[in-house]
């Protein structure tokens, strides 16, 4: 049997497992088992085991697992809700102010916390109840919340850039300041979208009617003690990696600690929050390495029975211009994130794209932020849109999904327009690793 | 005895999960020291990394029951709706056990390597060299083993909330 048969036989394997529900770290895993057995015999699933072995001693991913127990202590903390506070009022009475400060709020949240679930959970149940209250256009607001909710995937500390990292073998310091200028170039377009519409239709974006709202610009400027906590915290983390004091782990353990203590000041954290954290620690990252454990095998397995060879082949074969190949990667990104799990995708497709794209003479570390932008595109789109998903738990009972899905369609038009910028500027993510290199 | 198997294996899986969270906070700790050797004492230790590893990997591993138990594998249902409730119902004990053949798969193929690790016990060959390979494979086997265990407890126990 020829290896295109082997390919489409996996990846039509895959599809149905998944669909008739097993999870996908399970399918995976079958299907590398499966395939494994076929081609080597009982033998070959010693290969499979030994691949499997290694994801437990990832030292790269050690980085996870101590960004998710920070953002958990986080999330049950008040400090989003008094950023998200003092921000609304630094707006003032100004039209469209308070979706504009919560795009701020998202940025500053997503610098803290590498995973999206959690940011969006929390602007969803402190951000939404007052757009609406003030009677904000409905779409606008959950597109708001949802769009800026993901830029956690691109902005460091991110986890997504941490896998990618691992998988490609790309520095993560260098991601993380890839991930930073995108990451703000796609808020600032979130918030110029967000000016225009309300300019053009004031009863879109009331102001914000506390009476601090109304005190002078300079008595307003009070409020940014609001912002001390987080950014005491981010500039601890992202000082310790970027001085050379600690490495990308370290430094999340700083903020893990960090995080602690400051919930501790706060008087925030009590024994079982503190015990129910690293349950949902335990939990989430355990989701994730089983998963990584099914795409690794697979991936492993596929590799030996020359797969990773086969698929390099089709796309240097091709005769076009290098920047189509890329066009042509993102393509399948997008189409694999209509049905598989980032993380799943990174898994299978950095193998073979990462040597694919040094090949061409392009920068892994510029293609990872292509990569993640891709993935907060994922985070978005219908059917699966997990962004969207993970809003619609701590909406209003009233917000439907439809709702949210046709909420985030001119945000998705943004971050097309953010990914096409970044393919032609590579200097927008690259600058800034190339400064500190 | 069907039920106390479901409640046994349950209950052993959410525990083992409550443990993994002292793992991560030792890993934790030891990273801030290491940070602190290395700066305040200008003493770089040798055994930290591994030490990390060896708590994290555990962690990840033993987890894997209170995942299951939890039914918090990455999943996609979304033919869930298509296809109504109790097709899905159908379907749902179909993945356990397709799961569950997966995962005998790789326990099968870890059983031996674990042994030999063992009776050669491997080390990883750093400057601190720690058996940590022969951890590692030991623990994996243990921890598929739970999870083989889970799968099918959720599995007998869809089977049983049906009659």
């Amino acid at each position: 049997m020829g290896i295109e048969v082997i390919t489409l036989l996996i990846v039509g394997g895959l599809f149905s497992l998944m669909a008739i529900g097993v999870p996908l770290g399970a399918a995976t895993l079958l299907i590398s088992v499966t395939t494994a057995l076929l081609n080597f015999g009982p033998p070959g699933l010693i290969l499979v085991s030994s691949n499997v072995v290694h994801v437990f001693d990832k030292y790269t991913l050690v980085a996870i697992p101590f960004f998710v127990f920070m953002a958990n202590i986080l999330e049950r903390s008040g400090v989003a809700k008094d950023l998200f506070e003092s921000m609304a009022i630094l707006g003032g009475r100004m039209k469209g102010g308070v979706a504009v400060q919560t795009v701020f709020v998202s940025v500053v949240l997503a610098a803290m916390s590498g995973v999206v679930g959690g940011e969006i959970v929390l602007l969803g149940l402190i951000a939404l109840p007052q757009l609406f209250r003030l009677g904000y256009d409905r779409k606008l607001s959950i597109g708001t919340i949802a769009a800026s909710g993901s830029l956690a995937t691109l902005i460091p500390p991110s986890v997504v850039l941490i896998v990618y990292g691992a998988e490609a073998g790309v520095s993560i310091k260098d991601l993380f300041s890839a991930g930073f200028t995108p990451g703000f170039l796609l808020a600032m377009l979130y918030v110029t979208y967000i000016l225009i519409r309300t300019r053009l239709n004031p009863a879109l974006g009331p102001s914000y009617d506390v009476p601090e709202a109304e005190l002078p610009f300079v008595q307003r400027l009070w409020f940014l003690k609001g912002l001390i906590p987080p950014f005491l915290l981010i500039g601890g983390v992202l000082g310790a990696i970027y001085s050379g004091i600690a490495t990308v782990t370290e430094s999340a353990a700083i903020g893990a600690a960090g995080a602690v203590v400051l919930a501790l000041l706060r008087r925030e954290l009590t024994l079982d929050g503190f015990r129910d954290s690293l349950w949902r620690t335990t939990i989430t990252t355990g989701a994730l390495i089983w998963l990584i454990v099914g795409a690794i095998s697979l991936v492993g397995i596929y590799n030996l029975i020359g797969g990773t060879i086969f698929l390099k082949g089709l796309l240097t074969g091709l005769d076009v211009p290098p920047i189509v190949i890329i066009l042509i990667m993102m393509g399948v990104i997008l189409i694999l994130g209509t049905f598989l799990d980032w993380v799943a995708i990174v898994f299978i497709t950095v193998p073979v794209f990462a040597p694919v794209v040094v090949e061409l003479g392009y920068d892994p570390v510029w293609f990872g932020t292509l990569f993640a932008m891709n993935v907060q595109i994922y985070m978005l789109s219908p059917p699966f849109g997990p962004a969207c998903f993970y809003l619609k738990s701590v909406a209003p009972p009233d917000v439907t999904l439809q709702e949210i899905f046709m909420a985030v369609l001119p945000f998705i038009g943004l971050q097309l327009i953010g990914l096409t910028l970044v393919i032609i500027f590579p200097e927008i993510a690259l600058w800034l690793p190339n400064l500190t290199k | 005895m069907r039920d106390l198997f479901v409640r046994t294996i349950g209950k052993l899986s959410v525990l083992t999960g409550k443990a993994c969270g002292p793992f991560y906070v030792t890993a934790i700790v030891i990273s801030l020291y290491e940070v602190f050797t290395r700066y305040a004492l200008n003493a770089p230790t040798v055994w930290t990394t591994e030490a990390i590893m060896c708590a994290i990997g555990a962690a990840w591993m033993l987890s894997v029951g209170a995942v299951t138990q939890q039914n918090r594998h990455i999943t996609v249902t979304v033919l869930e709706l298509l296809l109504g409730r109790k097709v899905w119902q159908v379907l749902s004990k179909v993945s356990l056990f397709l799961s569950m053949l997966a995962v005998s798969g790789l326990l099968w193929a870890s059983f031996m390597p674990a042994v030999h690790a063992v009776q050669r016990m491997e080390r990883s060959g750093s400057a601190f060299n720690p058996p940590v390979p022969t951890f590692l494979k030991v623990l994996l086997v243990a921890a598929l083993t739970m999870y083989l265990l889970q799968l099918l407890a959720r599995l007998i126990e869809k089977r049983t909330s049906e009659t």
